[in-house]
């Protein structure tokens, strides 16, 4: 008997084939991006899973209240605090420190490399996260100063292959006598740390030796508890062992601390300030695409039932006649769900061809590697098994129970099949439903596109655009800079050449200045180290007072300049004159404001402008930033590089060109506004490629009524005018439940930023035009079919 | 074998009540040929699919092989009709989707009997019914003729005692409806009961008694020929 049911649903289908091929693309498209989705979230939560234990890993994250900047979290803290925890509380039972050594540059012999994903960190990394040394001793491979561990790819770039490594001697910069003391396997690319090359945290105390005291916060620290130890108990324990250690007055009030589970770390960070992160994600952008994910595949199956629903009609007859032929309901019911699972099997075939070709792109686009495996991937064998079982349930049942209680003898006497009564009111219903997620995701596309749209064309506050940054390397940056800088400006189409911290004119740190008068007040800036050439190149200009100057010898010692925002949370009327001890630095020469500079945005504009501060001190340059004319921009890389070279022939050449790097701290977003508007765009297709074969059926159903009004007189663009009307009333519906929600969930979505649009009237209108016209231009085709169609031929029809 | 007493049944709108059969009282012997005629509207259809237990209805009762069935449940009378009725309509109902022999299979199908001899069995009804040689064709590609003889193979199928057949040479030609009738009878001289619907006095001519009614009613019975 299966064996006729599927038979019949086979040679069904094929006859009925556009039926098929709406019901199929329509199903392949929602199956295929639910699948793209779902391959995205599980690469999200895919993220440190290779950490033994994870579940007892935290990571410490502290609360500091910083003036002029407010609460924040951050991940970074005092050197002695991994050990000191692992000694005084008992429920803590490894500790250890990963502190970012950045991108270094390599000496092995003669070659120089640039390496990136270098950490100073403690032995007791093997164990957290699970590392395997190919070569080498675990127990002492991180103990001695200048023991470095290499990663298998870097130790077969280094030295050839990984035996030949063991041993071997490396220089970092001007640090020479480092010992290749163990080779590990590569280390995966979803983790929070990147790791290609760990030092032993003996030889950051020795170039640091500062990071032995408790006054500055400069490593992630992870801490593992021992099994069933309570989470808070430790927290409290954790905060009284703080105020007995923490000795700075940086902040208003010491800082507190808590733990962060280290599984949390990937999507639940957004809040912490400075963390090493790679990847970061956000759950709640996940969350969005699950969301998302699971709407479309809902779209789908709701075209599939509809179509159902409307063709019951035609099917009415077949139902009535298997009746009295002895057919019962179960029968029946199994019949109809048999179809559903034949359509929705090849659904998921012609989906997984689409993914297939699909995710070269959609790799390209979210920077990720994924791709279909039907054996170790659960999303691929089970995943795909239940959405074959779950869709042909939710798309089968419906039409199995609705036809399957038809009367045979209401069947046969013509009664039935008008698609009124329950089914014409549910297909109506589910129309509303589906056009209501397209309005709303229309929507919220509209919005977020204008805010993306808004952040990229924001005035940042300087000039960006043809900036280059040199990176001076570490070592002698302040003579290197000297010895730089007048080479470049006679390089024909540069205009300028300043020295800073950083292309973005700030270090990465920040500070508390303890003001001269109050000592109470406090300010957490940002400090920037910057020569006298830096606001002029990158067109920053001044509110008030002047630049630094060579003509003012002492501005080197003596002087700061500060960004209006740190001016508006001091209050002062007058800054210019206004003297202070910054913190940290040179603490016995107070230093005098001789400038406020307009607020630029130094990171993205994400995040709000903090107040900063600006000095000059050459020891902290490490980029010279370069301006060059716009006719020049091809030319001038090679130039400085050949220039560079000259210079400095043993250190190799490494630049950064300012408009792409901003562009970078937006791709994120971008990628993320992309897929959002691809499957928004599918999402509406889905509904549309439902409603066309929906109006097609009914339309069909309507042909003998459309006959007789003609008859009786109606004209064509009436009966146009009949149809159309059907279904736009349905999409007005969907406007008045879908727009109010748009809005809400745009908002949502602004109260990320920092600095965001406003919700329009028009953003609105929008979507509830495309939503309009989609639906008018799918539904045209059948009504002026229909309405031009010759009534006699209507009527003979019935 | 069929014998209904004050058979009535009366279908509600919601204002309009309408009497289709009022108290409608009949024996039928098993191996008899009936004709029920009648004008449009008169009750015949409503009276068949009660006859048939595809409705139930609405007072009396009526005792199908001695049993009455008046009040069964739509599962009940689904499975007395699998066993016992076979079905001719006027426009064929074949379903297009399926060959004729597939057409023909399907009560079979639905008693459960395996394949083997569901095919026997199939080929040789076809056979007997002239439309062997179009066993894999659709109904569509057939002529009104041969698909009510598609149709009659499909209700004798599974060796019904009765037949139902609603107007079943109202969509044929004369000389279609003749082939039609003569098969009709054939079945019935090898003793199937048949119940027929129709307005043709000629084909009426083939029963042996003719029940009329009119506003669901019973106006004259009479029997033409004596049950051998």
């Amino acid at each position: 008997m299966i064996r006729n049911y599927l038979k019949i649903a086979l040679r069904r289908l094929i006859r009925q084939f556009s039926y098929t091929a709406i019901n199929v693309i329509g199903l392949s498209a929602g199956i295929a991006s639910f699948l793209l989705i779902m391959m995205y979230v599980q690469y999200h939560f895919s993220f440190d899973k290779h950490i033994p234990d994870i579940g007892r890993w935290h990571r410490v994250v502290q609360i500091q209240m910083a003036q002029g900047v407010g609460e924040q979290h951050v991940a970074v803290n005092m050197g002695p605090l991994s050990e000191t925890l692992k000694e005084e509380l008992p429920e803590v039972v490894d500790a250890v420190r990963v502190m970012d050594w950045g991108a270094r540059q390599v000496r092995v012999g003669d070659s120089f490399y640039s390496q990136e994903n270098v950490v100073w960190t403690d032995p007791s990394a093997f164990r957290f996260f699970g590392i395997k040394l190919l070569e080498g001793n675990i127990e002492n491979a991180l103990k001695e100063p200048k023991s470095v561990v290499l990663s298998e790819t870097v130790a077969k770039k280094y030295f050839g292959d990984v035996e030949k490594a063991l041993g071997q001697n490396l220089d970092f910069n001007n640090e020479t006598g480092y010992v290749v003391t163990g080779i590990m396997e590569d280390q995966p690319q979803n983790a929070h740390l990147l790791l290609d090359m760990l030092v032993s945290y003996e030889s950051a105390l020795n170039t640091y030796p500062w990071l032995r005291d408790w006054g500055s916060n400069s490593m992630p620290v992870y801490i593992k508890l021992s099994d069933g130890a309570n989470f808070e108990d430790v927290t409290v324990k954790l905060n009284e062992g703080l105020s007995r250690y923490y000795t700075s007055n940086a902040f208003s009030q010491p800082p507190r601390m808590y733990l962060q589970p280290v599984s949390d770390i990937h999507l639940r960070s957004g809040h912490i300030k400075f963390q090493i992160n790679h990847k970061q994600g956000d759950y709640r952008l996940v969350l969005v695409f699950i969301v998302i994910a699971i709407l479309i595949i809902v779209i789908a199956c709701i075209n599939f039932i509809n179509l159902a629903i409307a063709r019951s009609v035609k099917r009415a007859k077949e139902v009535g006649v298997r009746k009295v032929l002895g057919a019962n309901r179960v029968n029946l019911i199994y019949q109809f769900l048999g179809e559903s699972v034949i359509i929705t099997f090849l659904s998921i075939i012609l989906a997984l061809i689409l993914v297939e070709v699909s995710l070269p792109e959609f790799n390209r686009l979210l920077d990720t590697e994924l791709s279909i495996q039907f054996a170790s991937n659960l999303l691929f064998n089970g995943g795909l098994f239940l959405v074959w079982v779950i869709i042909s349930i939710m798309s089968g049942i419906y039409p199995a129970f609705f036809m399957s209680r038809y009367q045979a003898v209401d069947v046969l006497k013509g009664s039935r099949g008008q698609a009124s009564g329950v089914g014409g009111w549910l297909s109506r219903a589910l129309v509303v439903f589906q056009f209501s997620v397209a309005i709303v995701l229309i929507f919220v596309v509209v919005v977020t596109n204008r805010q993306i749209n808004y952040v990229l064309k924001k005035d940042l506050g300087y000039n960006y655009t043809q900036v280059l940054g040199v990176f001076l390397q570490e070592g002698n940056q302040g003579q290197k800079a000297a010895l730089l800088k007048p080479v470049l400006q006679q390089i024909a189409g540069i205009q300028s050449v300043a020295a800073a911290s950083f292309i973005n004119g700030v270090a990465g740190n920040q500070s508390t200045i303890v003001l001269d008068d109050t000592t109470n007040t406090r300010l957490m800036v940002r400090f920037g180290y910057v020569d006298e050439d830096f606001f002029p190149l990158m067109e920053i200009p001044f509110v008030s007072g002047r630049n630094f100057s060579r003509d003012f010898p002492n501005d080197e010692k003596q002087s700061v300049i500060l960004n209006q925002a740190a001016v508006n949370y001091l209050g002062w009327e007058e800054p210019i004159g206004m003297r202070f001890r910054p913190f940290g630095m040179d603490t016995i020469n107070k230093r005098t404001v001789v400038g406020v500079i307009s607020d630029y945005h130094y990171y993205s504009v994400h995040h709000k402008i903090e107040p900063a501060a600006w000095i000059i001190n050459p020891h902290g340059y490490f980029t010279v930033c370069v301006r060059y004319s716009a006719d020049d921009s091809k030319t001038v890389v090679p130039l400085i590089e050949e220039e560079w070279n000259k210079l400095f022939p043993n250190t190799p050449f490494e630049s950064v060109n300012a408009a792409a790097r901003l562009e970078r701290q937006y791709k994120n977003d971008k990628n993320s506004m992309k897929l959002f508007t691809l499957f928004t765009l599918l999402s509406l297709l889905i509904s549309a490629l439902g409603l066309y074969g929906l109006t097609s059926l009914r339309v069909e159903q309507r042909t003998r009524e459309i006959g007789i009004r003609k008859v009786l007189g109606g004209s064509s663009t009436q009966m146009m005018k009949m149809i159309m009307k059907e279904f736009l009333v349905l999409v007005a519906i969907s406007g008045l439940i879908a727009l109010p929600m748009g809005f809400y969930f745009s908002q949502q979505i602004l109260s990320r930023f920092a600095y965001a649009i406003n919700i329009s009237v028009w953003d609105g209108v929008l979507a509830m035009f495309s939503a309009t016209l989609i639906a008018m231009l799918t539904i045209l085709f059948h009504a002026l079919r229909a309405a031009n169609a010759n009534p006699v031929e209507a009527l003979k029809y019935e | 074998m069929i014998k209904s007493e004050k058979l009535s049944k009366i279908f509600r709108t919601d204002e309009v009540e309408t009497t289709a059969l009022n108290e409608v009282s009949f024996e039928i012997q098993r191996g008899e040929f009936v004709a029920i005629m009648g004008p449009s509207g008169c009750g015949k259809s409503t009276l068949l699919n009660i006859l048939g237990l595809l409705d139930n209805p609405s007072s009396g009762s009526y005792f199908f092989l001695g049993k009455d069935v008046s009040k069964s449940t739509e599962r009940q009378r689904a499975s007395m009709r699998k066993h016992n009725i076979g079905f001719v309509f006027q426009n064929f109902n074949l379903i297009d989707e399926l060959t004729v022999f597939e057409n023909v299979e399907l009560p079979l199908i639905y008693l459960g009997m395996p394949s083997k001899e569901r095919r026997v069995r199939v080929e040789e009804v076809l056979n007997q019914m002239q439309i062997g040689h179009r066993a894999k064709h659709f109904p569509l590609q057939l002529s009104g003729g041969q698909q009510q003889r598609v149709a009659v193979a499909r209700a004798v199928i599974a060796k019904p005692a009765l037949i139902l057949a609603d107007e079943p040479t109202g969509n044929l030609d004369s000389a279609h409806g003749e082939e039609v009738m003569n098969l009709l009878n054939d079945l019935n001289v090898n003793g199937t009961t048949i119940i027929m619907v129709t307005h043709s006095q000629r084909d009426a001519e083939y029963s042996q008694r003719v029940i009329r009614l009119f506003d669901g009613q019973i106006i004259n019975e009479n029997i033409k020929k004596s049950i051998v």
